[in-house]
């Protein structure tokens, strides 16, 4: 009887012990050897780093970049977007700490892919092609989108010595110092001049990278900077391209995608990247958190102005006062990054400033403004001086943009490049310590300091 | 017919009666006085009498032959004697001197895989009885701790219904791994995970509330490296054990108790009334320069605002009822013996719509198949349903206390619901029901191989169920045009373990004593998740979710898994009796480490002297015992997440078009791997001192401790550059360091009883190492407490504030170098304080006269700050938070010296671009002393039953929280927050964000047996 008893609890011991396992593969998760197997596996780690670019530039870029200008009023009460509206940020902004990390994200794993695609047998050489290309195409996007709402513009130091951002271009597990702005953007141009016509002419329309995106990119990168002729170059060649053509509407925020949009993100009723671009803005709420300041409201004083009719305006001229905008409206929409618009209104102000031809200048302003006012009304003619052209083409940028980030970065270039005296928003100077966002408080080390406050 | 049946009972019965025999006798205390009501039976049968008011009884009648009288009352010790009673013989036996229960010494306590003589034990456990937590009305077993064992540092959960306490033995020795003891019910380690839903509705899940209270036999805390060292990788924040009743009594004994309570919160908050936040909003409005009446919250008119004055606070407190039954029955018969029980409890909170209901059954069974085999089963189902409101930050009294201001009105002139802050219609328009099933199961095998050695084998099983169903009618969400969100978050939990320990004891003659085991263990945990989410309009609590459904939306499934297999090794050994020395092993292996470190070492050694039986003690007869011990050993912690040591992926399925981008999957890392992740380990130094006096009147303990834990684990924040926000490493190194005291005295003994239990403990604790990291690294949540070298864990870091510069009314701050500042920048935080309190303790006096009791407990927390987190929106910048009436205070015209600066719509009058201005003005004193419980019961004597059907009885009624003396201005000095995550639970307690105040009780229970 003992015995029989022991040798079964021996048994049943040793069975057990046969059956226990110390070591679970993840369910929910993949472990890298299951995750990464083919060559299709690493495109879909392509996929992922647009996926969560796509969470940068959904309107989140947009919106911080607007809250920092004269475009808005003041947020209905959320306080990480008074912080930034009030040019006073601090390092514990979650809303701006999780949006900074997404850019990292995305470099963190292009950085991955071109570090580990060897280790996947049988990649084609198409493969490491499109991975190369696309991962600079992305790569470049989020340190230029990091080095300018995140650090003092182009031409704020004379050798733009100043501290821009940490450039990421391979695989780190320790702080990096923050290069200086010239670096910052030397990386940024290095990347997308590497890859501009490596990349296909389409790609899946624009969702993806195509040399007309990289090409775009870099025109606003070297307008930002003063580089016109640069600019115009790259304008030349997109629009000689006739790839695309401006949008009939003057809202290209529509659930279709605009035939002008040349990089966008792309957005579904069930995947709805616009959601928050839409709830922070829309006119359908009662208290959206954006609404319009007054002043960029009474720029739009014309009847004729089809852009006027984007504005819902409540209480005017009363302590409730609200001036809403349902260019944000829809329910989803595909959200352009760069446009024709933006191309043609960058290619006319460059040759502005650099006393170009007035013909193409003419044409290229009056696509827009007849889009808006209708056809002959409004127009711009060679006439005109370049002054009055330029006050003209600066005025129709800002409508044309109103709502997705551009006006902060055209004040700073008058400031930091044309040297125009006087810029400020809301009073405050366009290179105060507050007009630029705060690092999160993750990134403060021995080696990176985060941006000075106070002073504006 | 009727005579002749008269004719036979006589002619039968009047031989007994006429032979009868009878014992008597007189039970008498030791100081010679009688003792009524004590019950003398004869054992085997249910023979018996209960003595008079002076302590005499007498049986009859007796049959002749031979008998174990066993005589028994309550606080003394049973005595039995065997008499013979002879044919017509009237026995008197004299006295029967009952002498006092004190003597602890000999009460066995269970120990990890065991049970040990308490005068043998060299570890530091506190063992408390079951019925102390019998009769406190609170959600799950462990808030009854409070008070009761030196060292245990409970804080109660806040007033929600279901809300879960935090535990912490010996301070805390954890960061981002949990922080909690390890919970071990019948031997199987339960799942206590109470995050499953994160702090949804600003409330933590409660692990433990399945247990019904009724069922605990006995709570043993083991809380030193000797007796936590044979729990090896999980003992380094304590270990409890918890121990279900099991049959005793030969004879059926049926329990019945009920108790009926009604609650209220400790604290009402008080607001600001319409009129009242409209005058200092103006005032606030006109300070910042401007003209006119100012812009309200909302877009409210002037007019409609003075026409408004809702009291939120009352909209969202009522009065909580409390009903709780539970019946058991138990035996002990000759190869068999059983408990089981049956409960019923349902809890409504003070908050409106808020309740617990659970309802439960245990069966524990043991089966004696012969002198050598053994076998036992345990089983126990609970179904508990929590229906849920939010509070804190997420609404409810929350929403009261903040941003549902006075001047909103609930329903609009059509009467429907105000779409603007209204917690009363979140609540309504909201069906909100967490659903737990559980089920608890083990069964054992003893066998004994011969008088030395014996093996048992155990295996046990928990199944979890949780269904957590969250309605929202479509009006809640006008914003998505929806028809409204039915949501589930269903969970289930298997959990099994197996063990099997070979246990040796042998006594090789007067002077030597020999003891050991060695065991084996598996244990196996998974956890299944599962979300699903319909557009619809009507509630789908009752109906099983179906993704065919045309309105399903969305789901996301889910599974972990982790083990741990573990060997382990007690030995004891006893010279003379009187010096004892034991040394325990442990080799744990965990799925929670990769294979560079997969396995620990555990090994624990102690010692005790029992003085008192040394022959030179012998002439201290006032000292009647004296043992001194000494131990030394190492623990772990490994309760983290799973598989944080590598990397992983995630893939998306494109049939869900909410996933992948561009309608293509996508496949992203998830984690920053660290394959040397390790076990974080805890070194123990142990030495105590246990005596007793006047023949153990007065029995106590002291006991000093130093815990230096290393190899910390933490959840770092890293600089984003790396890619992920977080990773999981070894960084830390924390000591914590205490003396512990307790002592129970009876001061009287007599006919009016009094019992005295003091407990008090001190704890330092500091974080003497956090590598290369900042501050900021790991943060206690969202409540500013971090971790800085030299303080301790949960330090309140913060701006200084200084007061208000009386020329202008505006908040001067100290910058981090001390000199004065305008600016609030929270790169000016420095350590100002923590949130762990200096000493902690209980009182319990119980006294006893008659068939009276009654029982006070008073808990005390000395030390530590809360931090009110809320104060800096009710009392700062004004926004759209209602304010409290402290508020008054404020600066009003240059020459003012007030509390609060002056009221600003503008953040900048306070140096600040947010109204979250966290400064030290929001810290104050954390300390308290708590009239905790008060008691009082009538049990009614044998002789009052007699002829009834139960053969005892007892009513009482009791308070709770009934009397807080506090220099906390808050609501409530007690404060178990909802917290984010374990960094949070370890760092925050103590920490105050619209947090429901506990609640006050009154109650009455009735107990019957028979």
């Amino acid at each position: 009887m003992k015995k029989k008893f022991l040798i079964y609890i021996a048994l049943v011991v040793s069975f057990s012990f046969s059956c226990e396992k110390l070591e679970f593969e993840p369910k929910s998760d993949l472990l890298t050897e299951e995750a990464i197997q083919t060559e299709d596996d690493l495109l879909l780690v392509l996929n992922s780093c647009y996926d969560v670019m796509a969470n940068t530039i959904n309107g989140r870029s947009q919106y911080y970049a607007e809250l920092l200008s004269d475009n808005l009023a003041r947020p209905f009460n959320n306080e990480d977007f008074i912080e930034v509206y009030n040019h006073n940020m601090l390092f514990f902004n979650g809303s701006i700490g999780s949006f900074y990390g997404e850019f990292y994200i995305t470099i963190f794993r292009i950085n991955s892919l071109l570090a580990n695609y060897d280790q996947v047998d049988g990649v084609t050489d198409a493969t490491i092609t499109k991975l190369e290309n696309e991962g600079k195409f992305l790569r470049a996007l989020c340190h230029y989108e990091v080095t300018r709402l995140f650090a003092q513009p182009y031409g704020y130091t004379t050798d733009n010595s100043h501290d821009g951002i940490a450039l990421v271009t391979e695989l780190v597990r320790e702080p990096l110092p923050r290069s200086s702005v010239q670096e910052s953007y030397d990386q940024v141009i290095t990347d997308l001049t590497d890859i501009e016509d490596q990349l296909p002419d389409v790609n899946d329309g624009g969702v993806y990278a195509t040399k007309w995106a990289a090409k775009a990119l870099l025109a606003r990168i070297y307008f930002g900077m003063g580089r016109y002729q640069d600019a115009i170059d790259k304008c030349d060649e997109i629009i000689n391209s006739g790839k695309f053509t401006l949008d009939p509407s003057v809202n290209r925020y529509t659930s279709t995608v605009s035939p002008e949009a040349i990089f966008y993100i792309e957005s579904t009723n069930g995947n709805n990247r616009s959601g928050g671009f839409r709830d922070q803005f829309s006119s359908n709420s009662d208290n959206p958190q954006l609404t319009i300041s007054l002043d960029a409201y009474n720029i739009y004083n014309d009847t004729l102005d089809a852009r006027g009719n984007w504005f819902v305006p409540v209480a005017l001229g009363e302590t409730n006062q609200q001036i809403k905008i349902n260019k944000f409206d829809a329910d989803f929409f595909q959200i352009p990054y760069l446009s024709l618009t933006e191309v043609l209104l960058t290619r006319a102000e460059a040759m502005i400033e650099l006393q170009g031809d007035v013909n193409t200048i003419v044409s290229d302003m009056n696509q827009i403004i007849e889009r808006a006012f209708g056809t002959g009304n409004r127009v711009v003619g060679t006439g005109f001086s370049y002054d009055a052209l330029l006050d003209r083409v600066r005025l129709e940028r800002r409508k044309e943009f109103i709502g997705e980030g551009d006006r902060i970065f055209q004040l700073k270039r008058y400031g930091a490049i044309e040297k125009e005296l006087g810029i400020e928003v809301r009073d405050n100077p366009w290179d105060c310590n507050g007009m630029i966002l705060q690092f999160p408080i993750s990134e403060k080390s021995e080696v990176f300091e985060l941006n000075p406050t106070g002073g504006c | 017919m009727k005579k002749i049946y008269v004719l036979i009972m006589v002619v039968f019965l009047l031989p007994a009666i006429t032979i009868a025999q009878s014992i008597s006798g007189k039970v008498l205390d030791q100081t010679g006085l009688g003792l009524p009501g004590a019950s003398v039976i004869l054992e085997g049968t249910t023979t018996g009498a209960t003595t008079d008011m002076d302590g005499n009884f007498k049986i009859t009648p007796v049959k002749p032959g031979e008998y174990i009288l066993v005589a028994k009352f309550l606080g003394f010790k049973t005595l039995t004697k065997a008499v013979t009673v002879n044919a017509g013989q009237d026995l008197n036996i004299g006295a029967l001197t009952l002498s006092e229960d004190a003597e602890l010494l000999d009460e066995v306590v269970v120990v990890g895989y065991g049970v040990q003589r308490q005068r043998e034990v060299t570890g530091t456990i506190s063992k408390i009885n079951g019925s102390v937590v019998q009769e406190l009305p609170v959600p799950s077993f462990n808030a009854a701790l409070q008070g009761q064992a030196a060292g245990v540092q409970v804080t109660t959960g806040s007033g929600l219904a279901g809300s879960s306490s935090v535990v912490r033995v010996r301070g805390i020795a954890s960061i981002s791994a949990g922080g909690d003891p390890l919970y071990v019910v019948d031997g199987i380690p339960i799942s206590q995970d109470g995050f499953l839903n994160g702090n949804e509705g600003g409330m933590n899940s409660n692990p433990l509330s399945f247990l019904n209270p009724n069922d605990i036999e006995s709570i043993e805390i083991l809380k030193d490296a000797a007796s936590t060292g044979i729990y090896g990788s999980r003992g380094a924040n304590g270990v409890i054990l918890i121990s279900t009743k099991r049959g005793k009594s030969e004879k059926l004994k049926v329990d019945f108790n009920a108790n009926v309570g009604l609650a209220t919160p400790t604290a009402r908050p008080d607001m600001l009334n319409s009129d009242e936040f409209l005058q200092l909003y103006q005032e606030a409005w006109e300070n910042d320069g401007n003209v006119g009446p100012a812009k309200l919250p909302g877009n409210i008119s002037w007019e409609d605002a003075r026409q408004t004055n809702t009291d939120w606070v009352d909209e969202a407190i009522g009065l909580g009822v409390k009903h709780n039954y539970s019946l058991s029955a138990s035996r002990a018969i000759k190869n068999l013996n059983y408990y089981i029980n049956g409960s019923y409890e349902d809890n409504s909170s003070y908050l409106i719509g808020n309740s617990f209901e659970r309802a439960s059954a245990r069966a524990n069974v043991d089966y004696k198949v012969n002198d050598d085999l053994k076998f036992g089963v345990n089983t126990n189902f609970t179904r508990a349903v929590n229906d849920r409101v939010d509070a804190a930050w997420s609404g409810g009294l929350g929403a009261a206390m903040s941003t549902a201001l006075p001047i909103y009105p609930i329903f609009d002139s059509a009467g429907e619901y105000t779409q603007l802050t209204n917690p009363v219609r979140d609540r309504e328009l909201k069906d909100w029901v967490t659903t737990e099933y559980r089920s608890l199961n083990g069964i054992s095998a003893d066998y004994r191989i011969n008088d030395k050695l014996n093996v048992r084998a155990t295996g046990n099983y928990e199944y979890v169920d949780i269904r957590d169903d969250k309605f929202e009618d479509g009006q809640l969400n006008t914003a998505d045009n929806s028809p409204g969100f039915a949501d589930r978050n269903s969970t289930w939990i298997n959990n099994y373990n197996y063990n099997a320990v070979i246990q040796y004891n042998d006594v090789i003659n007067e002077d030597h004593k020999v003891g050991g085991m060695v065991g084996y263990e598996y244990q196996y945990f998974n956890r299944k998740w599962r979300y699903d989410q319909y557009l619809q309009s009507v509630d789908r609590r009752d109906q099983d979710y179906s993704t065919d459904s045309t309105e399903y939306r969305r789901g996301v499934t889910g599974l972990e898994e982790y083990s741990f297999r573990s060997v382990f090794a007690r030995a004891n050994y006893v010279y003379k009796g009187k010096y004892i020395a034991q040394g325990t092993f442990r080799m744990d292996g965990s799925s929670k480490f990769g294979p560079n470190k997969r396995y620990g070492y555990f090994p624990s050694a102690s010692i005790g002297w029992l003085i008192t039986e040394e022959d030179f003690m012998k002439n201290f007869e006032v000292l009647s015992f004296l043992k001194a011990k000494l131990s030394y050993g190492i623990t772990g912690n490994a309760n983290i997440p799973n598989n944080v040591w590598r990397q992983t992926w995630q893939t998306t399925e494109v049939s869900n078009p909410d996933d992948g981008y561009n309608g293509v999957d996508i496949t992203y890392p998830t984690n920053l791997d660290n394959p040397d992740l390790q076990w974080e380990t805890s070194n123990t130094f142990d030495a105590g001192l246990e005596f007793g006096i006047l023949e153990d009147r007065i029995h106590g303990e002291f006991t000093f401790y130093r815990k230096y834990s290393t190899n910390v684990l933490m959840n770092l924040q890293v600089p984003r550059v790396y890619g992920f926000g977080s990773y999981w490493d070894n960084v830390g190194e924390i000591l914590n360091r205490g003396v512990e005291f307790s002592i129970k005295t009876r001061n009287l003994v007599g006919e009016f009883k009094w019992t005295t239990d003091f407990n008090i403990a001190n704890n330092y604790n500091e974080i003497t190492s956090i590598g290369d990291y900042s501050e900021d690294a790991v943060s206690g949540g969202t409540n500013d407490t971090r971790i800085v070298v030299g303080s301790p864990v949960g330090t309140n870091f913060l701006v200084r504030y200084v007061g208000v510069d009386p020329a202008d009314g505006r908040p001067i701050y100290l910058d981090v170098d001390g000199n004065q500042t305008k600016d609030w920048d929270p790169a000016n935080r420095v350590a100002v304080g923590d949130v762990l309190p200096d000493v902690v303790g209980g009182l319990t006096n119980t006294f006893q006269y008659k068939a009276w009791d009654l029982s006070v407990l008073v808990y005390y927390s000395f030390g530590g700050k809360i931090y009110d987190s809320s104060s800096k929106r009710q009392l700062g910048v004004v926004t759209d938070w209602n304010m409290r009436p402290e508020i008054f205070d404020r600066w009003q015209q240059p020459g003012d010296l007030a509390r609060y600066p002056r009221l600003t719509l503008n953040t900048d009058t306070y140096g600040s671009a947010t109204p979250w201005i966290n400064t030290d003005l929001w810290l104050h004193d954390a300390s308290y002393v708590r009239l905790r419980r008060v008691a009082l019961g009538y049990t009614f004597q044998e002789s009052q039953l007699m002829g009834s059907f139960f053969t005892r009885a007892r009513i009482a009624v009791s308070g709770t929280n009934l009397l807080t003396w506090t220099r906390f201005p808050g609501l409530d000095p007690e404060i178990a927050r909802d917290f984010e995550n374990n960094a949070d639970r370890n760092m925050s307690v103590g920490i105050t964000y619209l947090t429901p105040p506990q609640e006050r009780t009154f109650n009455i229970h009735l107990n019957l047996s028979f």
